[in-house]
């Protein structure tokens, strides 16, 4: 080894000039990378230990702009891509630039076992290609430098095993030759390769050229107004003269959005949403883009539409048509004030993901071009150009946006995967994770390293340092078919007539060591996804499902909370420890509820252990009731949503039918000494760790919150108490009473009461003031997850806190920090909400899989009212969509004349729509709809909903 | 075989070492605690590690036989400065005191100090109490611990013992008081 | 050339995906280090030069030799001073002083210098992490220098824990990553620990044992060097005397 000096000259912050020198090694062990290289030792260090093989004769070395621009080509996998290396100069330059990129890279190079090869080669530190910098250079010609060094070197290396390198670029080595070396631009390469390939050049990232670009500009009309520089835009939104903030698209309408600003930090700041409507206002800003808002002055404000755009009408086609569809602002009353109106003058971040979806075959005409529509609403379409327009059409894809110009009405892009068949479970499956950043790759063989033998048992020593509980008759409910049970509960009589009640939560942590890849890896994925035919899990199967899994007859670690309760479910005394316990059953909740049902009924067994699981069960249940009511009576709301649960035949996985989610005292009694267990701990940690406690809380909704609620429910005579949770508990039951012959029609109010909470986050106690700790919706002053840690990463901080609290371990150091605390909360949550989405969206599929080929007339309830369409809920399925009235059909006795617009008057305060036919819809009232699947495709909700009537 | 040895290396077992400088013992092994070469006596066992002189690092120690110069008198103690501990030349030197009580073994009320050293002699000496706060206590009570040099104070010529309490100039034949060093 | 329209560059990573550090060593290995026992024209007791890659010191080391005042702490055994300087950062001196006393006055055969003092000092000649470890390993060699008799050498190395990997030596880059860094001294040749010095806490104690048995590694490796210099001292005076013979 050797070393050469790198001086770098920095100012330091004081403005003094300092000579910064750092050694650099130069090796003579490295690995050029190719695995059939017999000159070179090949020892397997670091993360990316793979090597190039024999896919190819050529290799390909991508330089720094074929790997930043061209990623999905470099990355493909598909010949001439099949062998590629990466050297250091490139991956260190991709690193700086790009984290995304990097990522994919990184991805790409420690995942064993795909078909082609990617490996790296440490050019820089290699004796033979080390170049070493004169002063004049600048990065990007040094970097130029070294790359082609290492080429030539390689070229020459490889020569006795007779392989080949081709260096391929976007720009940056455009028109340099090298002897030996093969340079060429990605575009010629994918060019050769397109006969056999036609997949590549789908792939291929187009790029403008400058000609290009002016050309067309004189063509075509100017479409949208220029951005301002965003230096200028970023000084004038810290002068206060421009805002910035996210820009969200409406649901319902397109061609509109907010801005939502928030001017000051934290929660003292003032938060606003500025109103964009219009799209040369919006200005070519997509979902989720950090944009900067001018406002307009005050006159032009505008009040927020109510028209829901039917689909497809953001063609390209159509222009100039967008005051008509904004029109119906003159009808809405004026009881509504008018909001902060803007315009988009600059973005300051895209939110450009690949995004998910299909092209528009009913639109598509032939030729190359063809119209994206993504899945999620509020993107707008993309343009794509492919030759193979024709195979993609029926596929569901995922697109990238290359860019917009202001002279296109919409984006243009191009598809960087192909999922599979629209309509497919498995493709649809797939895409549904992808679109709600559900991560689905595998476990990395770093990760599944940390994990223990598959025959692990509880050791001696465990038992000796654990609390041994396993004489106490422990059981364990859940729903039928579970195989990662987290939680066991026990209950025995003490001689002195109190309850001794054990909460035995598997001990996760106990497998997951803090920091190892393992651990990041589930930090990482936060939560196991619950689709409805399969789950995700966030630890491997072998933990989840086996080692960890509180399964019946078997000895397992666990992390118990022993509560000692009176007669009454007073909380006496509660302690914590690290526990062996032996389940004695594994019982779903019907097992469960059968066998307390009978208990009551006087049955007893003479099997004395079947008596004590009934015995314990009983007792469970009876306190459960007492802590249900209690905690009732404090406050907590029991909110509903529409859940439903599939049947599946057994052979095919076919989904048969649908039904509403059955909850059982069982499921109830588990809930509450999960919530108790729960609140225990949160009590102990905010105590131990006041700074850096991981806490769930659930904010008191704010007043505006609740006013759609308050109208809805005045328009059919019910008065709802907002004022606290426990009042807004009592309206809702005493609603209940008041619709005794339409008991749906109060689940109805629960579930629309539900959406107007804001939802529940994890939050690191130091982050926000004690008074901001209470979960609203369970009326508790603090609470926390502790008791799902094979399925929440929440929980595993939790008990890693709680582990620490009670001196079993250290607390690492990045847990002490409440900052650190706090992004591991805010990734958490990111990753739940994700979750939530996906099981929602899984749902949705399945029903569509239920109801295709089928056409379905149902009831279904108005949970909203649009000027000119209905958002109806059918409850038997538990779907949502829009039934759009339809104007074409205008009643006799109307003059023909009045436009479309007014075919519906939508009164604000009363909630009522009526019609100029005569049809009146009230918010909760019920209509008859016919529920079809549209199998074509193009239509992003894929279940349509028809009006046939109304019903009384 | 004479061998190089650094801190720490293992000599041999305890009782095959000389407990001298250079040689540490713990437990039942001998290690090295300098750097320097191992020396053999004859029969080629017994061991001692020499560092070369002048790296030594040494102190006076209680027994130690130690040269000093005789810097300042008074009639209770002489003040000495420390050259030479054991036959190596210190680096710096160690002040030290020698007691009136300590010149001689005999007649120790009558030892008058001016009649025993005068400043700028050499004086020999053994180390018997390493003092209270700045001086080693010395002694030169042994026969054949006292001057071993000392300047005529006509003269300035170095002076010849003549008995065990006077020495002459041979310039001037003057004769002067000094506890002398039995050669 | 400014790359634009990527969004954000990636955090900063110290171990590169093939395995190399920063500066292209492997995790385990330790940077390059030159010694040199004694540097010509001084005239203190002990001296030595010790270069552990860009941080380079020199320490020296004056006595034993008498106490001037009478204002010292212990009255009978050895006084032992450490003055450390580092131009860079002062107010280092003030951690890195008693932890370097303690740690040497276990080691020195402090019984056989009695009444004495020591007085060691290092000066920071530049600074490229891993300084407290490069200042005891030119201590030891300065102690040798003035055959000041130790138990042992005493050969210190930093670990750190980067992305989960056990990384010896760090230079002043790496000291700034986050995880626990783990300053080790080890007896050279009895291979006892006389220093353990962890910035943060450890979540787990095979974590340590990890870091430790890394770090002993990383000693020896120093260890070898230090030994050779040591020789080659000793070859040099030696038969500049004629002890040797040829």
């Amino acid at each position: 080894m050797s070393v050469q000096e790198n001086v770098v000259i920095r100012k330091s912050r004081r403005g003094n000039v300092i000579a910064v020198s750092r050694e650099h090694y130069l090796r003579d062990d490295l690995s050029c990378g190719c695995g059939l290289c017999r000159m070179c030792k090949h020892p397997a260090l670091g993360l990316a230990s793979g090597r190039l093989g024999a896919n190819q004769e050529v290799y390909v070395i991508p330089d720094v702009s074929a790997v930043l621009d061209q990623t999905d080509v470099i990355l493909s996998g598909i010949t001439p891509f099949k062998e590629v290396l990466f050297l250091e100069t490139v991956i260190s330059e991709v690193r700086l630039t790009s984290a995304k990129v990097y990522a994919r890279v990184k991805e790409a190079l420690t995942t064993m076992g795909s078909s082609s090869n990617y490996a790296i080669f440490s050019n820089e530190h290699h004796r033979s290609t080390f170049v070493k910098r004169s002063d004049q250079t600048n990065t990007s010609a040094y970097s130029e430098e070294c790359i082609l060094s290492a080429a030539t070197w390689l070229a020459q290396h490889w020569k006795p095993i007779r392989r080949q390198l081709m260096l391929v670029t976007d720009k940056d080595l455009m028109g340099k030759v090298l002897e030996d070396v093969e340079i060429l631009s990605v575009e010629n390469l994918v060019r050769k390769y397109e006969g056999s390939e036609p997949q590549l050049r789908d792939l291929v990232q187009t790029r403008d050229e400058d000609s290009d670009v002016d050309m067309r500009d004189a063509k075509r009309p100017r479409l949208y107004p220029d951005y301002i520089p965003l230096a200028d835009a970023q000084r004038k939104v810290k002068n206060g003269k421009l805002l910035q903030g996210v820009f969200n698209t409406n649901p319902f309408n397109r061609l509109e959005g907010t801005v939502n600003i928030q001017k000051g930090a934290g929660d003292e700041g003032e938060r606003f949403g500025v109103l964009i409507q219009g799209r040369e206002n919006m200005n070519r800003s997509v979902q989720g883009d950090v944009v900067i808002v001018e406002t307009l002055p005050k006159e032009q404000w505008k009040i927020p539409s109510k028209v829901a755009l039917d689909e497809g009408d953001d063609s390209e086609d159509d222009d100039g048509s967008d005051s008509k569809k904004l029109a119906s602002e003159v009808h809405q009353s004026d009881s509504v004030q008018a909001i902060p109106t803007g315009k988009v003058v600059a973005v300051s971040k895209r939110n450009w993901r690949p995004f998910g979806g299909s092209l528009d075959a009913a639109r598509y005409t032939g030729g190359d071009s063809a119209l994206f529509i993504p899945a999620e609403k509020a993107i707008p379409r993309i343009r794509i150009r492919s030759r193979r327009v024709q195979d993609l059409l029926r596929k569901r894809l995922q697109v990238v946006i290359d860019s917009w110009d202001r002279n296109s009405h919409l984006p243009r892009g191009h598809v960087v995967r192909e999922i599979g068949e629209v309509g497919d479970v498995d493709a649809e499956t797939e895409m549904l994770l992808l679109e709600n950043d559900v991560p689905t790759w595998k476990f990395s063989t770093a990760a599944l390293a940390c994990l223990p033998t598959e025959n692990w048992k509880v050791t001696e020593e465990n038992v000796h340092s654990r609390l041994d509980l396993r004489s106490k008759c422990i059981v364990s409910v859940d729903p039928p078919g579970c195989t990662d049970i987290d939680d066991a509960l026990h209950c025995e009589e003490r001689p002195d007539g109190t309850f001794e009640v054990g909460v035995h939560i598997a001990d996760v942590t106990a497998f997951l060591r803090h920091g190892s890849e393992l651990d990041k890896e589930a930090a990482d994925r936060g939560t196991t996804v619950y689709l409805v035919d399969r789950r995700i899990e966030m630890l491997p199967s072998l933990l989840s499902s086996k080692l960890c899994s509180l399964m019946g007859e078997v000895e397992r670690l666990a992390f118990s909370a022993i509560f000692h309760m009176d007669r009454e479910a007073n909380e006496l005394d509660v302690y914590f420890r690290r526990s062996v316990i032996k389940s004695a059953r594994a019982m779903t909740y019907e097992e469960a509820q059968n066998r307390i049902d009978a208990h009551r009924k006087g049955k007893r067994y003479d099997n004395p252990d079947e008596e004590d699981i009934a015995k314990s069960l009983f007792g469970l249940a009876s306190i459960a009731e007492k802590l249900r009511l209690r905690r009732t009576e404090a406050g907590a709301l029991s909110l509903a949503s529409p859940e439903i649960k599939f049947k599946f035949q057994e052979e095919t996985h076919a989904v048969v039918d649908a039904q509403t989610y059955e909850i059982r005292e069982t499921n109830r009694m588990v809930e509450e000494f999960m919530l108790l267990a729960n609140i225990a701990v949160a009590k102990k940690l905010v105590q131990q760790f006041p700074q850096c406690a991981m806490l769930r809380r659930h904010p008191k909704p704010l007043p505006e919150q609740f006013e759609s609620l308050l109208k809805t429910a005045k328009s059919f005579g019910v008065e709802l108490d907002v004022s606290s949770s426990k009042a807004l508990n009592d309206s809702l039951n005493k609603a209940e009473r008041l619709f005794r012959q339409d008991p749906y029609a109060a689940n109805l109010l629960r579930i629309l009461t539900t959406r107007c909470m804001t939802q529940a986050v994890y939050f690191s106690s130091g982050e926000v003031s004690a008074p901001e700790y209470v979960h609203y919706g369970l009326a508790a002053p603090i609470y926390t997850h502790f008791t799902s840690p094979i399925r929440r990463y929440a929980d595993v901080i939790v008990h890693r806190l709680l582990a620490a609290s009670l001196g079993y371990a250290s607390l690492p150091q990045d847990l002490q920090n409440s900052k650190k605390m706090q992004e591991v909360a805010d990734n958490i949550n990111h990753r739940h909400r994700c979750a939530q989405y996906a099981a929602r969206s899984s749902i949705a599929l399945h029903t569509r899989v239920l109801l295709r080929d089928k056409v379905i007339e149902e009831d279904a309830r108005i949970v909203r009212l649009l000027s000119n369409a209905l958002v109806v809920l059918v409850p038997k399925y538990g779907v949502e969509g829009i039934v759009h009235l339809d104007p074409q059909r205008p009643p006799a006795n109307v003059d023909a004349s009045s436009s479309a617009g007014d075919a519906f008057v939508l009164d604000e305060d009363k909630l009522i729509l009526t019609c100029t036919d005569g049809r009146v819809f009230k918010v909760m009232g019920t209509v008859r709809v016919r529920v079809s699947v549209d199998t074509t495709g193009d239509n992003r909700e894929g279940v349509v909903f028809e009006l046939i009537s109304k019903k009384k | 075989m004479a061998r190089i040895v650094t801190p720490g290396s293992i000599l041999g077992k305890a009782g095959e070492v000389s407990d001298g400088l250079g040689c540490y013992v713990e437990g039942d092994e001998a290690f090295s605690s300098v750097t320097g070469i191992t020396h053999q006596d004859g029969r080629g066992r017994l061991i001692s590690v020499d560092v070369i002189r002048e790296r030594k690092a040494i102190v006076p120690l209680v027994g130690s036989v130690v040269t000093c110069r005789v810097l300042r008198i008074n009639s209770r103690f002489a003040t000495v400065e420390i050259l030479v501990v054991d036959g190596i030349p210190l680096r710096s030197v160690f002040r030290g005191i020698i007691r009136v009580q300590d010149v001689r073994e005999f007649e120790v009320d009558q030892v008058d100090i001016p009649k025993s050293f005068r400043p700028g002699d050499i004086v020999v000496a053994e180390v018997i109490s390493l003092g209270d706060k700045q001086y080693h206590s010395l002694s030169t009570a042994k026969d054949e611990h006292g001057v071993i040099h000392a300047l005529c104070s006509q003269s300035g010529e170095a002076m010849v013992p003549i008995n065990s309490e006077q020495m002459q100039c041979p310039k001037t034949q003057i004769n002067e008081w000094r506890k002398v060093a039995k050669s | 050339m400014k790359r634009k329209g990527y969004g954000r560059g990636g955090r900063n990573e110290y171990i590169s995906l093939d395995g190399l550090r920063v500066d292209g060593r492997r995790p385990e290995e330790v940077r390059h280090i030159a010694c040199r026992i004694g540097t010509p024209g001084n005239s203190v007791d002990g001296n030595a030069y010790f270069e552990q890659g860009n941080t380079r010191v020199l320490a020296t080391v004056v006595g034993p030799r008498d106490r001037k005042s009478s204002t010292h702490r212990n009255e009978e055994g050895m006084d032992l001073k450490c003055n450390y300087s580092n131009r860079q950062d002062r107010r280092s001196a003030r951690e890195f002083e008693p932890l370097l006393e303690n740690m040497f006055r276990s080691v020195i055969l402090v019984d056989q210098y009695p009444k004495s003092r020591l007085d060691i000092s290092v000066e920071v000649i530049q600074a490229d992490g891993s300084l407290l470890c490069a200042a005891v390993n030119a201590i030891s060699l300065a102690l040798l220098h003035a055959g000041v008799p130790m138990k042992d050498m005493i050969c210190a190395a930093t670990v750190g824990m980067i992305d989960g990997m056990c990384v010896i030596d760090l230079n002043g880059y790496e000291s700034s990553a986050d995880g626990p860094v783990l300053q080790i001294g080890v007896l050279a040749q009895t291979g006892s620990i006389s220093l353990l010095d962890i910035s943060t806490r450890l979540s787990s104690t095979s974590q340590l044992q990890e870091m430790v048995s890394a770090g002993t590694e990383g000693c020896k490796g120093i260890y070898a060097v230090v030994r050779s210099e040591a020789h080659d001292l000793i070859i040099r005076l030696a038969s500049s005397r004629g002890v040797l013979g040829a």
